[in-house]
C-alpha cells in the first residue's frame, strides 16, 4: 500500500496541494463544530442563563441540570433499549435486503431487471399518503406493534441502487469464476460479493441505523399510545414538549421562588440536551464503520 | 449464465421453423426465467413487500379526485374529477410555491454535488490517517444538530446587532453598515444553500470517500510513475471512478426536485422573505392538511408524484444518451 | 478466506435470529380491551355531592385522548393527586397525548379509521371530531347529575351546537377572572413607570413619547443597547402586531373582527378592522419608531427564543404582547439578575377620542371545546358517573388545591391557604410532575365549595400573596390592591368572544380568513420599514387593494351569522 508522507519528498504541487487541504480542514473543523460545541455548551448551561443570551463554546454557569431532567424520566431506559433493537434489526435486515436486490439487478442479462428496477426506484417518489399507509398499517396488524419499526421499511431503494452501483463496479471477472466452479447464485452472493461490497454496505448500515435511532414520527403515527413500544427519540420530544409549557406563564403562584429557580428547563436547553444524549451513541459507533472505507482495503486484498 | 443464454439463442435460430416470434421470445423467456431462478427467488419477496407496503397504498390517490371527508371514508366522499388540480393550477400561490420549491432544489442540487464531492476528494488526499477520520467525524457533526437549533443559529448569526457575519464584514470594511440579511428576500435562497451545505456536506460526503476506497491503488500508483501529479491524479482517477455513483446519485436526486424541503424552510421563513421561502410542503401544510383540505393535499401529491417520475424517466434517459451510468 | 465469510455470513444469520427470538420473547403481552365492568351508579339515592364515596366506586379504566400539542405527557392516574382522584372515582385514566407531531395529522388518522378512546379532548381540533360524528351527545344523560348541573348549569345552554342543539362536552375554559394581573397591554419597564410617579396612561402618543425620552437620556442598558419598543411576531404569534390597532379602538378580543352591538340579535354585525384608519395609523406609529431606530430592528425576522433573550436582558423598554407570552421563565431570569424592576407593567392604550379600552375581555366561558365521550366508548354512561363524581367538591379541591397538608392548609376559621413553601414547591416543574396538580382541560367548577372556599385563583388573600415586594410597591404607588382594579370593568358579552369560533374546513370564510393573514403578513412589516412617507402610502394602498380580493365578505358573512346565533341561543342580551 502506497503511504503518503507529508511534506516529504513528493512534488512542489503536491506539498502546495497539501498545505491548502490542511488549511482548509482546519478551517472546516472550526466551522463545523462551532454548532456542536454551542449545542454542548447550551447542554451544561443554567436555563435561566441561556435565555439571556450570549453562549457561546463554553458553558458560563455550569450545571448539570439539564442532563438531569432528560435523563431522570425512568421511561427512558426502557425507550432506549427499544431503540436500540430496533435499529439493530432494521440495519441487519435493512442491509441483507439491500444486497439481496441489488445483486439480481446488477446482473446485466436479468430477465426482469429493467421493471423491477423501475418497480423500486419508483417508490421512492410515489406515496399513498398518510391515511392509506395507515389503513395498510392497521389491516396487517402493525398498529401498536413493534414490527412496524422493522418490517415496512425493510425495502429502501436508495440503499439497493447505491449497492447495486457499487456491485456494478466489481470486475465480472469474479462472478464468472465462480459460476465456472459450478456455484449458485446464493453461495456467489454471500462469499464472494458480499466480501467486497463491504464499504457501501457499511455505508448502507449506517444511513439505516441513524435514520431508526433518530425516527419518532412513526411511533407518533402508529404506536402513540403504547408506552412499551416508546422509542428514545420519541420519550426526548415529551421532555421536550414538557420544558416547553415552563415557558409561558405558569398557573401556580410565583413569589419568590429564588431556590427553584436552577430548576427550571427551558426548551432550547432540552433541544441541546437531546441532541447530546441522542448523538453521543452514534459517534461511538461510526468510528466502527470507518474502517471500512479506508483506500484500497477491499480489492487490494482480494486480488489475485 | 452468459454462456447457456447464447447457447439457447443460437439453438432457435439454428432450428429455422417459421414460429411467430412472439412464441419464440416466450420460449426464449421461460429458459431464462428457467436459468435465472436463483435471481429471482433473491429478489421476489422484497418485490412483494414494496407491492404490499408502497403500491396498494396508492389506492389512495381516488382521494385527489374527490372532496374527502374523513368520516365518510373514501366511499362516501364525493368525485369532483379534477377539480382539486384546477384549484391548485389556479392558485397564484402555489404557482409561487412551486417556484420556490423548483429554485432551491436546483440550487440545492447543483451546490450541494459539488460541495459534498468536492470534500470527499480533499477527505481523501489527507494523508494522517488520524487527522482524516477526525475531521471526517467532525464534517457530519453538524448532521445530527436539529434544524430548530441550526436555524437559530443561523438567524443569530445573520443578526444586524450582534451576529458574527455582520461583525465580521464591518470589521473588513466590507460593509458600512450592518445588513439585516434574514430580511432581504434576494438572500434567502442563498441562506438557504449554504446553511444546507454547512448541515450536510459531510454527511453527504461519506458515499463518495466509500465509493473512493473501491478504487484499486494501484492505478494512482502507476499515473503517478507516468509524471501525473496530484490535481491530474484527482482529475483522471478519482472523479471518474466515482462517477458511476455521482451519476445514479444524481439521477435519484432530480426525481425529488419539488422535494426541496420543509423544516428548514419553515424555521428560517419569516414575514419580509415568505413570498420566497414557502414551499410545497408548507403550503400543502397551511392550505390543505390545517383546514381538513384532505384531497387537496392529495393532489399536490399526486402532481408531485408525476412530475418526479417523468424527471426520474427523463433523466436516466440523458444518462443513457451521454453514456454514463443509468439507474434504469 | 472463504471460511471466514462464511463465519461471517453465520454469525449474522444466528445474530438475527437471537435478536428476533429475544425480543419476540420479551414482548408484553397485547393490550386488553377496556373492561366491561356493570357500572353501578355509587351515588345511588345520595343526592349531596358532598361526599361521593361512602361505597367504594366501581373501579374501572377509561382511555382518553389529549389532543393538544405542547403538553407535559404526564399520566395524571400514577401521580399522587390522581391516585386520590381514582380513588373517589374509581376511575383510572390512560392517556394518549399528541407527541412530536401535530394534533390535525393524529386526529384526521383517527377519524378516518374510527379507532377512538373512550374519552376525547380534541382542544383546536374537537370541531373535526363533531363534524365527523364522533362524539356521543350529553345533554340527556347529565340531566339529573347533581353536581354537574351545579357547577355548569348556568351556561349549559351555552354548550348547544348551534346545528344540533346538541351538547357534546363540559368547558373547561371557566373565564374566571384574572385577579392579580393584566394579561394584556402596552407594557413599559417598572423602574420606568416607579421614575414617573406611577402614571395612568392611556394616549399612545404619550406612551410613545415615553419610551423616545428615556431612550434618548439612556441609550445603553449594562453594555448594550437599549430596545425602545418590540414585539412577538414569529409565526403564529404575529397577531401581536395585527390586534392592537383593534384595543386602541376600544374593542374587546374578538380575533381579526369587530362586532358591533345592539338590542337585538339582528344588530350584532361583524366587520374586519385590518384596513381601518387604526391599523394604518397604528402602523405610520410603529414606522416612525422604526426611522428613529426605536423599534427592535429584528422584531420580524428573529426566534421566539431570540425574542426572549432580549426581553430577558433588562434592554427592553416597551412593548405589546400577551402576558403569558413572557411571564413565566423570562421573568425569573430578570429577577435571577437582579433586574426585577426591568420587569413589565402594562397600560391600555386608545386612540384619540376613545373612552374606554376593552384589553380585559368579559368573564364570560369559551365554549369551544373539551373533554367529550366518543362513540367508540363502551360505557358512557360511567364516564359520565366519572364526570359527576370529579364535579364534587372533594374532586375539585384536589384538582384546584392539592392534598390538604401538602398543598395547602385549612385555617381556624375554615379559610384554605398556602404557605410561603407550598407555594415555592408549585414552582417546581418537577414536582408539579409527581404531584399532578395540573388538571388542565378537565371539567372545572369557578363556583365556591359548600364549605364557603373559593378556587385559589378567586381567593384574594392567595391572590395577594402572590405578589413579590416590588409589585407590593407598584401597587401602592397606583392606590390599589391589585392589578385587575386599574382596569375598567369588563362589559358582559352576550357572545362569549369571537376568537373562539370555529371556521368550517374548506369554507369560503376560512379560505378568507388564510388569506387575509397571509397578505397582512406580507404587507404590514413592509410598511412598518418603510423609509419614507411615500413609500409607506403606496403599501398601504397596494395591501388595501389586494384586500378586496381576498373574499373577507364571506368570512364577515360567516362571523356575523355565528355570532347572531350565539347571542339567540345563549340569551344573554337584556
Amino acid at each position: 500500500m502506497k503511504s503518503k508522507r507529508f511534506l516529504s519528498g513528493g512534488t512542489l504541487e503536491d506539498r502546495v496541494f497539501d498545505t491548502f487541504n490542511i488549511l482548509f480542514m482546519l478551517g472546516l473543523v472550526v466551522v463545523m463544530l462551532y454548532p456542536f460545541a454551542n449545542t454542548i455548551a447550551v447542554s451544561l448551561n443554567e436555563s435561566l442563563d441561556t435565555i439571556r443570551g450570549g453562549i457561546g463554546i463554553w458553558p458560563r454557569a455550569f450545571t448539570l441540570a439539564n442532563f438531569r431532567t432528560v435523563l431522570s424520566r425512568v421511561e427512558i431506559y426502557h425507550a432506549a433499549i427499544i431503540s436500540v433493537q430496533r435499529t439493530v434489526l432494521s440495519t441487519l435486515v435493512g442491509v441483507l435486503t439491500a444486497l439481496m436486490v441489488a445483486y439480481p439487478l446488477s446482473r446485466k442479462d436479468f430477465v426482469f431487471k429493467k421493471p423491477v428496477s423501475m418497480m423500486f426506484l419508483f417508490t421512492m417518489y410515489v406515496s399513498g399518503g398518510l391515511i392509506p399507509v395507515y389503513f395498510l398499517m392497521r389491516s396487517l396488524g402493525l398498529l401498536n406493534n413493534f414490527w412496524v419499526y422493522v418490517i415496512p421499511g425493510m425495502t429502501s431503494a436508495f440503499n439497493i441502487m447505491i449497492t447495486r452501483s457499487y456491485i456494478n463496479q466489481l470486475p465480472d471477472s469474479f462472478v464468472e469464476s465462480a459460476k465456472i466452479d459450478g456455484a449458485g447464485e446464493f453461495r456467489i452472493l454471500f462469499t464472494i460479493i458480499f466480501p467486497l461490497v463491504l464499504p457501501v454496505l457499511a455505508v448502507v448500515a449506517l444511513f439505516i441505523a441513524v435514520g431508526n435511532w433518530n425516527s419518532w414520527f412513526d411511533t407518533f403515527l402508529f404506536a402513540p399510545g403504547r408506552q412499551e413500544l416508546s422509542t428514545l427519540q420519541f420519550e426526548l420530544q415529551k421532555v421536550l414538549q414538557a420544558a416547553s409549557q415552563q415557558i409561558t406563564a405558569p398557573d401556580f403562584t410565583r413569589g419568590g421562588m429564588q431556590e427553584g429557580s436552577a430548576g427550571i428547563v427551558t426548551p432550547t436547553a432540552i433541544r441541546a440536551t437531546m441532541t447530546i444524549v441522542a448523538t453521543l451513541p452514534v459517534l461511538f459507533v461510526y468510528p466502527f464503520l470507518q474502517k471500512y472505507f479506508v483506500k484500497g482495503l477491499t480489492l487490494g486484498g482480494v486480488k489475485g | 449464465m452468459n454462456g447457456s443464454t447464447s447457447v439457447v439463442l443460437s439453438e432457435n435460430k439454428a432450428s429455422g421453423f417459421e414460429k411467430a416470434s412472439t412464441f419464440k421470445t416466450f420460449k426464449t423467456f421461460l429458459k431464462r426465467l428457467n436459468v435465472q431462478k436463483a435471481l429471482v427467488l433473491m429478489c421476489a419477496p422484497f418485490v412483494l413487500h414494496i407491492l404490499v407496503f408502497n403500491y396498494i397504498p396508492i389506492w389512495g390517490w381516488i382521494m385527489a379526485f374527490q372532496e374527502f371527508r374523513p368520516h365518510l371514508g373514501i366511499s362516501g366522499s364525493e368525485f369532483v374529477g379534477f377539480r382539486q388540480f384546477t384549484t391548485l393550477f389556479q392558485d397564484d400561490l402555489f404557482i409561487l410555491v412551486l417556484r420556490n420549491t423548483l429554485a432551491m432544489s436546483s440550487l440545492n442540487l447543483i451546490f450541494g454535488f459539488l460541495s459534498a464531492i468536492l470534500l470527499a476528494i480533499l477527505l481523501n488526499e489527507l494523508g494522517n490517517k488520524i487527522f482524516k477520520k477526525l475531521v471526517q467525524t467532525i464534517s457530519y457533526l453538524p448532521y445530527f444538530v436539529s434544524w430548530v437549533v441550526v436555524a437559530n443559529l443561523v438567524i443569530s448569526s445573520l443578526s444586524p446587532s450582534d451576529g458574527i457575519i455582520n461583525r465580521v464584514l464591518l470589521a473588513l470594511g466590507i460593509i458600512e453598515e450592518s445588513v439585516l440579511f434574514m430580511g432581504v428576500p434576494e438572500y434567502f435562497w442563498g441562506i438557504i444553500v449554504a446553511s444546507n451545505i454547512w448541515k450536510n456536506v459531510g454527511w453527504n460526503s461519506i458515499i463518495y470517500l466509500s465509493a473512493m476506497s473501491g478504487i484499486d491503488p494501484e492505478l494512482y500508483q502507476a499515473a503517478s510513475i507516468d509524471g501525473a501529479g496530484r490535481l491530474r491524479r484527482i482529475w483522471h482517477i478519482t472523479l471518474p471512478g466515482i462517477m458511476p455513483i455521482v451519476s445514479v446519485l444524481l439521477i435519484m436526486n432530480l426525481g425529488w426536485i419539488l422535494n426541496a424541503g420543509f423544516e428548514q424552510q419553515l424555521l428560517l421563513s419569516n414575514p419580509l422573505n415568505m413570498r420566497v421561502s414557502e414551499v410545497i410542503d408548507i403550503y400543502v401544510l397551511r392550505y390543505g392538511i390545517s383546514m381538513g383540505r384532505f384531497s387537496l393535499a392529495t393532489a399536490a401529491g399526486v402532481f408531485r408524484s408525476i412530475v418526479s417520475i417523468i424527471m426520474l424517466l427523463s433523466a436516466n434517459a440523458l444518462a443513457k444518451r451521454l453514456g454514463s451510468d443509468r439507474i434504469i | 478466506m472463504k471460511k471466514n465469510t462464511k463465519v461471517m455470513v453465520a454469525a449474522v444469520v444466528v445474530l438475527i435470529a437471537a435478536l428476533a427470538i429475544w425480543f419476540a420473547v420479551g414482548q408484553p403481552p397485547a393490550e386488553e380491551p377496556v373492561a366491561e365492568d356493570p357500572v353501578e351508579d355509587p351515588v345511588a339515592e345520595d343526592p349531596v355531592a358532598e361526599d361521593p364515596a361512602e361505597e367504594v366506586p366501581v373501579q374501572r379504566t377509561y382511555t382518553l385522548f389529549y389532543g393538544m400539542t405542547g403538553r407535559d405527557p404526564v399520566q395524571l392516574s400514577e401521580t399522587r393527586i390522581g391516585q386520590l382522584v381514582s380513588e373517589k372515582t374509581g376511575v383510572t385514566l390512560e392517556i394518549e397525548f399528541v407527541v412530536g407531531g401535530d394534533a390535525a395529522t393524529r386526529a384526521g388518522t383517527m377519524i378516518a379509521s374510527g379507532d377512538f378512546p373512550d374519552i376525547i379532548f380534541g382542544h383546536g381540533e374537537h370541531n373535526r371530531f363533531i363534524e365527523a360524528g364522533a362524539l356521543v351527545p350529553i345533554q340527556d344523560m347529565i340531566a339529573d347529575k347533581p353536581n354537574i348541573q351545579r357547577t355548569y348549569g348556568d351556561i349549559l345552554d351555552m354548550h348547544r351546537h348551534p346545528d344540533t342543539g346538541n351538547i357534546y362536552f363540559l368547558t373547561p375554559y371557566r373565564g374566571a377572572p384574572d385577579l392579580a394581573h393584566i394579561g394584556i397591554g402596552f407594557w413599559l419597564v417598572k423602574d420606568l413607570v416607579r421614575d414617573l410617579g406611577f402614571p395612568v396612561v392611556t394616549d399612545i402618543d404619550e406612551y410613545f413619547n415615553i419610551i423616545r425620552d428615556y431612550v434618548a437620556r439612556n441609550p445603553e442598558f449594562n453594555g448594550a443597547p437599549t430596545i425602545g419598543f418590540t414585539f412577538p411576531a414569529e409565526g403564529w404569534r404575529f397577531f401581536e402586531l395585527t390586534n392592537p390597532p383593534n384595543f386602541l379602538m376600544g374593542y374587546p378580543n374578538d380575533g381579526d373582527v369587530q362586532i358591533s352591538r345592539g338590542d337585538s340579535p339582528e344588530d350584532f354585525v361583524a366587520r374586519t378592522y385590518a384596513t381601518s384608519d387604526s391599523a394604518r395609523e397604528y402602523l405610520r406609529r410603529l414606522n416612525q419608531l422604526w426611522n428613529e431606530g426605536l423599534l427592535d430592528r429584528e422584531v420580524f425576522v428573529q426566534t421566539h427564543d431570540q425574542w426572549i433573550e432580549k426581553v430577558s436582558s433588562g434592554r427592553v423598554v416597551g412593548m405589546t404582547a400577551q402576558r403569558w407570552q413572557f411571564a413565566g421563565s423570562p421573568m425569573q431570569a430578570l429577577e435571577d439578575q437582579d433586574l426585577g424592576w426591568r420587569r413589565f407593567f402594562p397600560f391600555q392604550l386608545l386612540n384619540e377620542g376613545v373612552e374606554r379600552g376593552q384589553y380585559v375581555g368579559a368573564s364570560v366561558p369559551t365554549i369551544r371545546d373539551g373533554m367529550s365521550i366518543s362513540i367508540a366508548a363502551e360505557d358512557p354512561e360511567g364516564i359520565i358517573q366519572f364526570f359527576e363524581d370529579f364535579m364534587s367538591d372533594e374532586v375539585q379541591k384536589l384538582i384546584h388545591w392539592g392534598v390538604e397538608g401538602e398543598d395547602y392548609n385549612v385555617g381556624s376559621d375554615g379559610l384554605f391557604y398556602r404557605t410561603q413553601e407550598q407555594r415555592d414547591k408549585r414552582a417546581d416543574p418537577e414536582y408539579v410532575r409527581t404531584q399532578g396538580t395540573d388538571w388542565w382541560a378537565f371539567p372545572s367548577t369557578i363556583s365556591p365549595f359548600a364549605d364557603g372556599n373559593q378556587i385559589p385563583g378567586l381567593t384574594i388573600s392567595e391572590v395577594k400573596a402572590e405578589y413579590d415586594e416590588i409589585e407590593l410597591e407598584m401597587l401602592e404607588g397606583f392606590g390599589v390592591d391589585t392589578f385587575a382594579q386599574l382596569a375598567p370593568e369588563p362589559i358582559p358579552s352576550p357572545y362569549g368572544f369571537a376568537w373562539d369560533i370555529a371556521l368550517p374546513d374548506g369554507s369560503p370564510a376560512q379560505l378568507a380568513n388564510t388569506r387575509i393573514g397571509d397578505l397582512r403578513r406580507f404587507h404590514y412589516p413592509r410598511m412598518v420599514m418603510a423609509a419614507n412617507q411615500a413609500e409607506f402610502d403606496a403599501e398601504w394602498n397596494a395591501f388595501v387593494a389586494a384586500f378586496e380580493e381576498t373574499g373577507y365578505a364571506d368570512y364577515e358573512a360567516f362571523m356575523t351569522q355565528a355570532i347572531q346565533e350565539r347571542v339567540r341561543n345563549w340569551g344573554l342580551l337584556d
